[in-house]
């Protein structure tokens, strides 16, 4: 199976270049809201992306920096969840 | 038993309207205020909204027929493979709106307007609908102005001549309808004034990372808290929770707070209602939830409409000035922007029938302070 680390690595550099950001050197345990590639309404683009591309729903409570703070944090709840 | 959606009256003074376009397929299932048609005369084009929730049957006109005021449009029911009615039928239910109202008078057309009435809802107690009957059936029913449903408040004029150069028409999607009908309401009914104050932002961006950190939020809800202390002060300055209507002060109940957001290309408000009620965690929440259903498309037309003040922000691009339009029946808009260097400033966009620079700059001030540990 794929890293799931390198796909959501992709997405943020995506949606970081819209906002004019680089996000390329992000580190798969670097601070994604501190890095500042993403603003908020990145971030939950972020997470809807995360939701379809892993098939999951996730309930505002699970929106914290220690499920989604770090590329590694998000896979790692992918994995927990089962996606 | 599908229910018809009946031609509305643009003006008192035409009696026929010109069926110009079809905004959904047959089939395709719509929430009560989605667009469904265009219809227009010389002087207006019209966005027809679904009266209720349902599928679209099918259309009782062809593109560019001219059709009667008060005839079936469209019919809408509860299945996309529903009957449609017979002309029979159609003719009946025409008749029968006949007979509920009669034409409003100019009065009561203003009035129908300006709470977003079709005259079919409001009894006549005579042959024409006057403003009486429309104030009493207002008054029974409690309803205050709106911007949403079918109505003659939707209405754009239409520019007096064409453009001057070679070009083709392209449909608006619903969206950009939205921009358009709320640009034209604070072209035609409001008269809006800017000011902008400095503002020194180290003390809600340490307020804000804090409330991140105790809540181990992933957002930084410093926009939301700002939004929410703007709620506050409109509660502390009732004036800028209020509206003019019929030469009158309209203080409004709640506080409703638009917000504005991107969601792919489009500009979209969503409305936390009843703001004054919540405290910052639980408004924090709220209009997360409610950008996530915008993403989503899931959102009820209550959560998008119905705004009593409005929060503007394009700090994310980053813009260092703009100058929001006001949401329809609003009067004050903050218009959030992005710090330049150690230079920051934030602004709000008025409405001088209702609020005079003094109050603005008063609503200003007491937003850029973050709240004491007891208010929150």
């Amino acid at each position: 199976m794929t890293d799931p680390r390198k796909a959501i690595h992709q997405k943020i550099i995506e949606l970081a270049k819209r906002l004019g950001n680089d996000a390329s050197s992000l580190g798969y345990h670097d601070s994604i809201p501190d890095r500042g590639a993403l603003d908020s309404p990145g971030l939950l683009e972020l997470i809807m992306w995360f939701e379809n591309e892993f098939n999951l729903e996730i309930e505002q409570e699970e929106l914290t920096l220690e499920n989604f703070g770090t590329i590694d944090a998000m896979a790692s709840y992918a994995e927990k969840a089962g996606a | 038993m599908p229910a018809a959606l009946y031609t509305p009256r643009l003006n008192n003074n035409d009696d026929t309207v010109r069926f110009t376009k079809c905004l959904v397929e047959p089939g395709t299932y719509v929430k009560q205020g989605d667009p469904v048609a265009e219809v227009e005369t010389d002087k207006a084009t019209f966005t027809v909204e679904a009266d209720q929730d349902g599928y679209v049957l099918a259309f009782c006109f062809e593109i560019d027929e001219t059709i009667a005021v008060g005839s079936v449009l469209a019919w809408i029911g509860d299945s996309a493979t529903e009957a449609v009615p017979t002309a029979a039928a159609a003719a009946s239910a025409d008749s029968s709106a006949g007979t509920r109202t009669g034409t409003p008078t100019l009065k009561a057309a203003i009035l129908l307007s300006q709470y977003g009435l079709a005259a079919k809802d409001v009894p006549a107690s005579a042959e024409r609908l006057s403003a009486t009957d429309v104030e009493n059936h207002i008054r029974a029913k409690g309803l205050v102005p709106a911007s949403r449903t079918a109505s003659v408040s939707h209405a754009v004029a239409a520019p007096s001549s064409p453009p001057p150069e070679p070009g083709k028409k392209i449909a608006l999607s619903p969206p950009a309808h939205g921009m358009l009908r709320t640009v034209s309401w604070q072209k035609s009914d409001a008269v809006p004034g800017y000011l902008e104050l400095a503002w020194d932002v180290a003390p809600w961006a340490e307020y804000a990372a804090a409330f991140q950190k105790q809540h181990r939020l992933l957002l930084n809800p410093l926009l939301p808290l700002l939004a929410w202390r703007f709620a506050r002060v409109a509660v502390e300055q009732p004036l800028i929770n209020s509206t003019i209507f019929a030469d009158q002060s309209w203080q409004y109940e709640h506080v409703n707070l638009g917000f504005t957001i991107q969601v792919s290309s489009n500009l979209m408000v969503v409305v936390v209602r009843e703001a004054e009620k919540l405290d910052q965690a639980a408004f924090v929440k709220k209009l997360t939830d409610l950008q996530r259903g915008a993403m989503r498309n899931s959102l009820r037309p209550e959560e998008a409409s119905g705004a009593t003040i409005g929060f503007s922000s394009m700090a994310r691009w980053p813009v260092t000035r703009h100058v929001p339009v006001l949401l329809p029946h609003t009067a004050m808009m903050i218009a959030h922007t992005s710090p330049s260097g150690q230079n920051a400033c934030i602004g709000a966009t008025y409405d001088h029938r209702v609020l005079n620079g003094q109050d603005v700059v008063a609503a200003l001030r007491s937003l850029t302070t973050p709240p004491a540990a007891d208010e929150a």
